[in-house]
């Protein structure tokens, strides 16, 4: 029995309308937008007819800034100024980094994000990336010709919670309404699954330019189960790139201070070896002044070690997934470094299984996340694909000794949360600090530190009397949020959780600003504009959920009052400013969540009505 | 039509005997359905207090199912419902036999990394400890079964001893095979 087809409230589009979102893989080296149009999905060209964009942003003289294949063409000439591999900055502090292979100069080291100084002044990748994400939104707006609902924006699995709020912190800078951060192997097997209608086990190998991915999925009519995930964050072709530089420099005995344009201009040889090195056996190199060879075998060598990490990875999501490396059906690779043959022998060799590569590994990630934007927009009702993603590091609390105690275990499905409760050690005591890390290991200095949170206002009472429940939740898109309350007096007090090296919300209000100022774009009227927008939706779906299911699920008197809060919000919308009318949205949103739960509660009994359990089990076969 | 409310048990949610017997696929089959209609990205262009609650909905079925599936957390779930809760200091009771057991897998566990073979004798601690997990699980359910509370949380106690040193195994495996 095929399941009920239930349309979502507020999410029913009128016929034909389409709502236009694209699916962005923002990657170390390339950048991709694509988009699924008359049925089928495509990444997009720019005016010159080239899809893949290079992640490489330049600050030029007189504020000009280039951006993709221009700005990398000026790379060795200008290298403090032009920015790549930025990803491999998001999130970090400069503690974090091994920063001399990095031909830029940095910030004051502090415990916050990592700051590259430019001419035109310190920015943060945070800024960098937003760059990026804007020409690729210009980009994808100019060729569907209108403006976009939204965006999925791909992460790698491996990301923590400080690397994906750096990339939705970027998204933000860059005005993108972010449908959800889709992590990049799960948009992979999106792309092949939709492809191919394929069921089983799947293994998806991401090897891209700074970061390395692999995870176990599950798919079963049209569920994707991410089973466990693993990998490295800073791990990838650029390492290869990196090691290839050092032989270079050893073997041309060459002095190891290499000047801001030398190390441009190694790194660029090196890859361009490498490349050449997938299609040839041996290739010439020429530096400096030194000449040499550099053959297949050598290259192998070179990588092996590398390559061996990725496997040990692979291997560890396997025993994860409690699975063999036979119960893998398929075998999928992403990002460009799966190009080099000496990954693909070795990949092969693991799981046993020759990979998949019918798709270009460049692409196949974009084109997974436009698949899933293009659902999460509404265009797609009569499908149904659901992406279930995990948590890929252990969330802990820092407790006494120094040592983390786990909360969540790495490889949970998302969303999900979990409270502890903790009391005071002294009397009278009225804060406490929490301290959140993320990692496997049992020292809390060996686990990356996402925040200290201080709850304050614990009424005074004798040493262990407090009851504080603490709520960890981990939303679908991997964001970790914390709310605390104090359970013995009902005091509660909601706290956000910012990394350390985060941006405030003033920080990225004040970066909008300057953006906005140098566009000379009026930010009052945009502003009010968006609230407006925004409260026309809540009233739109509210009446249209009203109208479906208000008879049903409430009553008279509940609807009268639903209805006059509806036309409060209509009249501040109508006359008000932009504070009052953002209030107003939070107002009804609030006062409409039992109403929201009320058809919730109904549209799952309708899609579970008449369903015996038998029938679902028969289903499983 | 019999309504499905988010604050009954587990069991009930998912439409299961409240036993301790669960099948695996049908479970997983279950848990699909459900997750199906209220994970977030159903309600991607939906209005924020319909995201909040479907956060919230799609967190309980996942702690749910997560509860469900493990042996041990069903085991002190079945055990909640009926009122009774697992203290972390509550012992096995007065079982020398089982300690002295225990004691002895612990110390294979640590010769482990000294041995001429290690991955061979992995092999077999894991296999035993298999065995004596399945043995234990098979006792609680008996006890559960019998209405005999008192003894199921013994059973339980065990249950997690057993557990644990099946995590730490792992732990050393990851080591020695150097993951």
């Amino acid at each position: 029995m095929a399941l009920l087809q239930i349309s979502e409230p507020g999410l029913a589009p009128a016929p034909h309308q389409r709502k236009l979102a694209v699916g962005i893989d923002l990657g170390t080296t390339n950048s991709l937008v694509a988009t699924v149009r008359s049925g089928g999905a495509e990444t997009l060209a720019d005016s010159e007819g080239n899809h893949l964009l290079p992640s490489v942003v330049a600050y030029k003289d007189n504020d000009q800034l280039l951006i993709g294949e221009l700005a990398r063409l000026g790379a060795s000439d200008d290298p403090l100024n032009t920015l790549t591999s930025i990803k491999r900055l998001m999130g970090r502090s400069q503690q974090d980094l091994n920063l001399a292979h990095l031909p830029y100069e940095f910030g004051e080291a502090d415990s916050g994000m990592v700051k590259i100084r430019t001419r035109r002044g310190e920015v943060s990748p945070v800024e960098v990336s937003a760059e990026l994400l804007k020409a690729l939104v210009a980009r994808g707006e100019q060729s569907l010709g209108g403006e976009l609902l939204g965006a999925v924006i791909t992460v790698p699995a491996y990301f923590d919670d400080a690397q994906r709020q750096a990339t939705k912190d970027a998204a933000k800078l860059a005005g993108i309404n972010v449908l959800r951060l889709l992590n990049e192997p799960t948009a992979a097997a999106v792309a092949y699954g939709l492809d191919q209608g394929s069921q089983g086990t799947v293994a998806v190998y991401d090897l891209g330019g700074g970061t390395f991915d692999v995870s176990i999925l599950k798919l079963t009519r049209g569920v994707f189960e991410v089973l466990s995930t693993g990998g490295d964050s800073a791990l990838g072709g650029d390492d290869f790139d990196a090691a290839i530089g050092d032989w270079i420099v050893a073997q041309s005995a060459l002095a190891t201070t290499l000047t801001p344009q030398q190390k441009c201009q190694l790194a660029m040889i090196s890859r361009d070896a490498k490349e050449a090195l997938s299609e040839q056996d041996v290739v010439t190199i020429e530096f400096a002044g030194w000449s040499g060879q550099l053959d297949r075998q050598q290259l192998n060598v070179l990588i092996d070690p590398l390559i061996e990490k990725t496997l040990k990875a692979g291997k560890r999501a396997l025993r994860d997934a409690k699975l063999n490396a036979v119960d893998i059906d398929h075998v999928v690779l992403v990002g460009g470094s799966t190009r080099t043959p000496r990954v693909v022998e070795k990949v092969a060799g693991l799981f046993a299984s020759k990979p998949l590569a019918t798709l270009d590994p460049d692409r196949i990630v974009a084109i997974g996340a436009a698949i899933q934007a293009d659902m999460l927009a509404g265009n797609k009702p009569d499908e149904d694909i659901l992406l279930l993603d995990v948590i890929p590091l252990s969330l802990g609390i820092e407790t006494m000794g120094g040592l983390s105690e786990k909360l969540i275990n790495r490889n949970t499905t998302l969303p999900v949360a979990m409270a502890q409760e903790f009391t005071t050690y002294k009397d009278g005591q009225t804060a406490m600090v929490i301290h959140v890390v993320q990692g496997e290991r049992e020292l809390v200095e060996d686990c990356r530190s996402l925040a200290r949170f201080e709850l304050q206002g614990i009424p005074p009472m004798v040493a262990g009397a407090a009851r504080i429940k603490v709520t960890f939740q981990v939303d679908a898109d991997g964001l970790l949020s914390v709310s605390a309350r104090e359970e013995s007096t009902g005091v509660e007090s909601s706290i956000e959780v910012k990394p350390s090296y985060g941006l405030s919300d003033g920080e990225i209000a004040s970066m909008l600003e300057q953006s906005y100022q140098s566009a000379s774009v009026d930010r009052d009227a945009r502003a009010l504009r968006e609230q407006q927008v925004a409260a026309d939706s809540l009233l739109q779906a509210l009446a249209a959920a009203l109208l479906a299911d208000g008879e049903v699920l409430l009553s008279e008197q509940e609807q009268k009052t639903l209805l006059a809060k509806m036309e409060q919000l209509q009249r501040v919308r109508d006359t008000a400013g932009v504070s009052e009318i953002t209030a107003s949205i939070d107002v009804l949103g609030r006062d409409s969540e039992d109403f929201a739960a009320r058809r919730m509660d109904a549209s799952i009994n309708k899609a579970l009505a008449g369903k015996r359990l038998d029938e679902l089990d028969s289903e499983s076969k | 039509m019999s309504a499905i409310e988010f604050n009954q048990d587990f069991f009930s949610l998912f439409q299961l005997p409240e036993s301790y017997d669960v099948d695996g696929d049908q479970l997983h089959c279950r848990y699909r359905e459900l997750i199906r209609e209220v994970h977030p990205d159903r309600f991607a262009a939906a209005t924020d207090s319909e995201r909040r609650v479907a956060v919230q909905y799609a967190t309980r079925i996942n702690e749910a199912f997560e509860t469900l599936k493990s042996p041990v957390s069903r085991a002190h779930y079945l055990l909640s419902l009926k009122g009774i809760v697992i203290n972390p200091q509550h012992t096995i009771g007065n079982d020398p036999a089982f300690l002295m057991h225990q004691i002895s897998l612990r110390e294979q566990l640590l010769e482990l990394k000294e041995h001429a073979q290690p991955e061979l004798q992995l092999d077999k601690l894991t296999g035993e400890l298999e065995q004596l997990i399945e043995h234990q699980c098979a006792a609680f359910k008996n006890s559960y079964a019998k209405d005999d509370f008192e003894q199921a949380k013994l059973e339980v106690a065990k249950m997690q001893f057993l557990f644990k040193l099946e995590e730490d195994v792992e732990q050393v495996e990851a080591e020695i095979l150097d993951y």
